[in-house]
């Protein structure tokens, strides 16, 4: 652990550099891999919907969770003289519970084989009957938000740091976020229920939250960076992905934890569940968001403004001081960066100009 | 934001006062819950918080309105639907029921308790009354062979404008036949006397039945299997006032009483007026089933009769009830019900409580093996905003009936991380300071003052998805949104009155102030070397900046200093 915090502090002076920005094609070229795959998979093999999208009733029966049990429930359904049952999918959830999925039922129908449950052992059975328009509703709801939500956010951080470039970055990396969650739906085959819609839906403020807290860093960075010589934009922003790394970290870590715990407790005492489906969704999402705020939204940011013809020169300044230091170090030689590399005390005076002109 | 941090500087000085102050007002809270459970009679602890139907096993029925039948569907009209079933649902005797819309076109009822069959039955009818004339029965046996189709016959009968034909005319079609119709009408009788000849009275025939107010139909009374035809309605629900049940020793039997309000009451008496000397009967019809097809023995005109027949207790309990809360404004189609039993129910609480322990306890460990001394602020943070919450979920259980329901226990849950975050931005930048060379207090002033606006800005942008998933979410979903968004909340009132000050109070001592070895602010552990935190490394220039001038005077100072 002190280990990762000496790390943050070499992280903090840039004596330990990541370069974030500066390869940011390759970022670029990993995030659309994983985009495409993720766009292949929603396209190939599609999702498996919840019994709330697709309409129809589940029975949570109460029983030892054995597959004779499965087997002696099933038949129980095919016993209870509702045809229209279709062929009941059973599975076991947690360790004394079997849930049962059939067609879309009327209620008599659903109480004469919850009857038959009864009397093939279940000690208790509890019914969800859903009709088949209630997921369709939820998802369009769900689209209503999601659309209201860019449109605020847009507002709101082009608002807070006047900087649309920030709001269409913070937004692609949002895309991002939410297009890998889906594609990882797609290819795990996980079940996609309301509960999933909500994970999704909470992912939209976390995965900001995030990109907020390094774009604040940026921006402290950059203030009055057009007249800086020393750095340019990009390796500001670069040094803010840097200097919030630690945090970004760690605020992974304890988000992270507590939704772990969810998603395993959720599957180890209830299996298949709201708790699984939320948790699950807003696992992989903040997994994903806490990556992009580094690797997609801040690189993607600084590309935006380094297109600027300002910020260009700027640039072009920074290195054309850069060229007259290092042709000056050769003229003067050694003596002037061993003063840099003086010990603390002295390194204090000057304490961000000395660490960043020992940047390489 | 950038003239804040000066007067942030100002506002300082009294860090115990506001962690008083604080701390009082979260005392008060309880204060104000103790008071609550003094004064209220309910036999629920305000200690516990109330507990959702998935927590604590119940039924939930979803209704959701159908704009097919021609009927807009207004936010009046849904509560007053509302307030109806309301009423059905305590009429068969459940209280605690809790009746409520939801998304504009639904209405959910939730049971908390024990499974009833019945009552998913009771609550999804539809229930539409109406009293109309009844102009004829199917005619004696196999007269005509009928060719048309059910679908050609359907629309043979609403294919004249009945809605035209007057009181008066309905009610003549009925003292002096059929045939005393305008001719215009004489195709759609003839469809509907064929309809009433093929009439089968099983539960299809009458689900089959397209119950319209406008149009007259055919339909039968399932308990003595009579087909009538029937004429449009003349009475419709919304003019009943009352259904009572009674015995009358008059008459010896049980009977059911009704009232009726408005015009219902003189086209009652004119109904009564004009079948009573023949002894006619008129319809009442629920849903396109006959209820009951009573005999008109005298002319009422205070629009209040008894309806008498071969009723029971129970029976005419049951049709008062559905008499008198069958007026409903629109019709409804069961969207979705579900029951859970008591055991899933225990099951889901404890996993939810087990999981946001093992959460908790993850986090805690995680802050202590990382910051150490600091970490213990950001328990005794974590603690804090944890004792907030669940004095807030009780009053809002109180106040607003805020239930807690699964989704909002892993609300909760999530919230943990969230809540983290806001102390590690905090103690990030506290270190960010003090290795950028300032004394531990004065770090802890100036990582304040920057760490305050990234933490608004983030828990703004947590707030407002939590509030649009509020706004658009469907059924216990809501409960996740509403605990994300609450706890956001507490979490900037948390860190701004409780661990801010006590960082500054912290700083002061020679624990934290000094870099304790064990304190997560010492100078190994922050990878610094050649001094201690205690300790400035500033030569006065930088004394200049931490006078008021921010991180773009900074800035500027390299720049000139290069």
């Amino acid at each position: 652990m002190s280990k990762l915090s000496t790390f943050g502090h070499d992280l903090y002076e840039g004596r330990v550099s990541f370069n974030f920005i500066g390869r940011r094609k390759l970022w670029y070229s990993i995030s659309v891999a994983i985009l495409i795959l993720s766009g292949a998979g929603m396209i190939v093999r599609g999702f498996n919907m919840g019994i709330e999208f697709k309409g129809g009733v589940e029975f949570t029966a109460q029983i030892a969770a054995t597959s004779a049990n499965v087997d002696k429930l099933v038949n129980a359904v095919d016993d209870a003289g509702v045809p229209e049952a279709g062929d009941p999918i059973a599975v076991t959830s947690g360790n004394d519970a079997i849930r049962i999925q059939t067609k879309a039922l009327t209620q008599d129908q659903a109480t004469k084989i919850e009857q038959s449950l009864t009397k093939a052992g279940a000690t208790e059975v509890s019914q969800n009957l859903i009709g088949p328009s209630w997921g369709k509703q939820v998802a369009q709801k769900a689209l209503t938000g999601l659309a209201v939500f860019i449109v605020l956010v847009i507002f709101l951080i082009w608002g807070y740091f006047r900087e649309w470039r920030m709001s269409v970055a913070a937004i692609v990396a949002l895309a991002h976020d939410l297009v890998i969650t889906i594609g990882v739906y797609a290819w795990s085959g996980f079940e996609v229920t309301p509960a999933t819609v909500t994970g999704l839906l909470t992912i939209l403020g976390y995965s900001l939250y995030d990109t907020v807290v390094v774009f604040d860093k940026v921006r402290e960075n950059t203030r009055g960076f057009m007249k800086m010589t020393n750095r340019t934009y990009a390796e500001s922003a670069n040094l803010a992905i840097n200097q919030t790394l630690v945090r970004s970290i760690n605020t992974s870590i304890t988000a992270l934890l507590p939704v772990a715990a969810l998603l395993i407790v959720g599957v180890a005492y209830l299996g298949n569940g709201p708790l699984k489906d939320l948790a699950l969704a807003l696992f992989v999402g903040m997994a994903a968001g806490a990556y992009s705020s580094i690797f997609i939204a801040t690189p993607l940011a600084s590309q935006l403004k380094e297109m600027e013809p300002d910020v260009k020169a700027q640039a072009l300044r920074v290195y054309a001081a850069r060229a007259k230091a290092a042709a000056a170090t050769t003229a003067v030689a050694a003596p002037v960066t061993r003063d840099v590399v003086a010990s603390g005390a002295a390194k204090r005076a000057q304490p961000q100009r000395t660490t960043r002109s020992k940047r390489r | 934001m950038a003239k804040k941090p000066a007067n942030a500087n100002k506002s300082l000085p009294r860090p115990g006062r506001v962690l008083g102050i604080f701390l009082a007002i979260v005392v008060g809270l309880f204060a104000i819950l103790a008071l609550v459970g003094v004064q209220s009679d309910s036999k629920d602890s305000v200690w516990s918080p109330r507990l959702g139907l998935d927590l604590q096993g119940g039924t939930r029925i979803t209704l959701q309105a159908d704009a097919k039948g021609g009927a807009r569907v207004t936010s009046d009209k849904l509560s007053e639907a509302r307030d109806i079933i309301d009423q059905r649902v305590n009429g068969t005797g459940i209280t605690e029921a809790e009746v409520t819309t939801q998304g504009g076109n639904q209405i959910v009822i939730e049971i908390p308790g024990k499974q009833s069959q019945d009552i998913v039955d009771d609550i999804s009818r539809t229930a539409q009354l109406r009293f109309r004339m009844v102009w004829g029965a199917p005619a004696a046996t196999g007269t005509e062979k009928v060719t048309e189709t059910p679908e050609e016959l359907a629309a043979a009968v609403a294919k004249p404008d009945w809605a035209k034909l007057t009181l008066k005319q309905t009610i003549a079609a009925q003292t002096d036949g059929l045939a005393t119709l305008p001719k215009a009408y004489a195709d759609g009788t003839a469809a509907l006397q064929k309809q009433a000849d093929t009439f089968v009275c099983t539960p299809e025939g009458i689900s089959a039945v397209n119950d319209v107010a406008s149009d007259p139909i055919v339909t039968c009374d399932t308990k003595t299997g009579e087909v009538l035809m029937l004429s449009p309605a003349v009475i419709q629900g919304n003019e009943l006032k009352s259904a009572d049940f009674g015995y009358t020793t008059q008459d010896s039997q049980w009977g059911v009483n009704l009232a009726l309000k408005g015009d219902g009451v003189k086209t009652f008496e004119d109904v009564t007026t004009a079948l009573t000397p023949t002894q006619g009967r008129f319809a009442i019809v629920l849903d396109g089933e006959i209820l009951s097809a009573p005999q008109s023995n005298a002319i009422i005109d205070n629009g209040e009769s008894r309806i008498t027949g071969s009723f029971t207790q129970v029976t005419s309990k049951a049709l008062a009830n559905s008499l008198k809360f069958g007026a409903l404004p629109l019709t409804f189609k069961l969207n979705g019900s579900s029951f859970e039993g008591p055991t899933l129910a225990g099951t889901q609480l404890q996993a939810g409580l087990i999981a946001g322990l093992v959460g908790l306890i993850l986090v805690i460990l995680y802050s202590l093996a990382y910051y150490r001394g600091l970490g213990l602020v950001a328990i005794a943070s974590l603690l804090v905003a944890g004792t907030v919450t669940y004095a807030l979920v009780l009053l809002l259980g109180q106040g607003l009936g805020f239930t807690l329901t699964l989704p909002g226990i892993a609300g909760l849950i999530v919230a943990i991380g969230i809540t983290a975050d806001s102390f590690i931005v905090f103690f990030e930048r506290i270190r960010d300071e003090v290795r950028d060379g300032r004394t531990l207090r004065l770090a802890v002033e100036k990582g304040w003052a920057r760490a305050r606006n990234t933490i608004l800005a983030a828990d703004a942008v947590s707030f407002l998805a939590a509030l649009i998933l509020y706004i658009f979410a469907i059924g216990v979903v809501r409960g996740f949104a509403f605990a994300l968004g609450l706890t956001t909340i507490i979490d900037v009132f948390v860190v701004f009155f409780f661990t801010k000050p006590l960082v500054t109070l912290l700083a002061r001592t020679k624990f934290f102030g000094q870099g304790h070895k064990w304190s997560g602010l010492d100078a190994s552990h922050l990878g610094i070397t050649g001094r201690s935190v205690s300790q400035s490394a500033k030569s006065p220039v930088h004394k200049d900046r931490d006078a008021g001038s921010d991180q773009a005077g900074s800035d500027q100072e390299e720049v000139s200093t290069r």
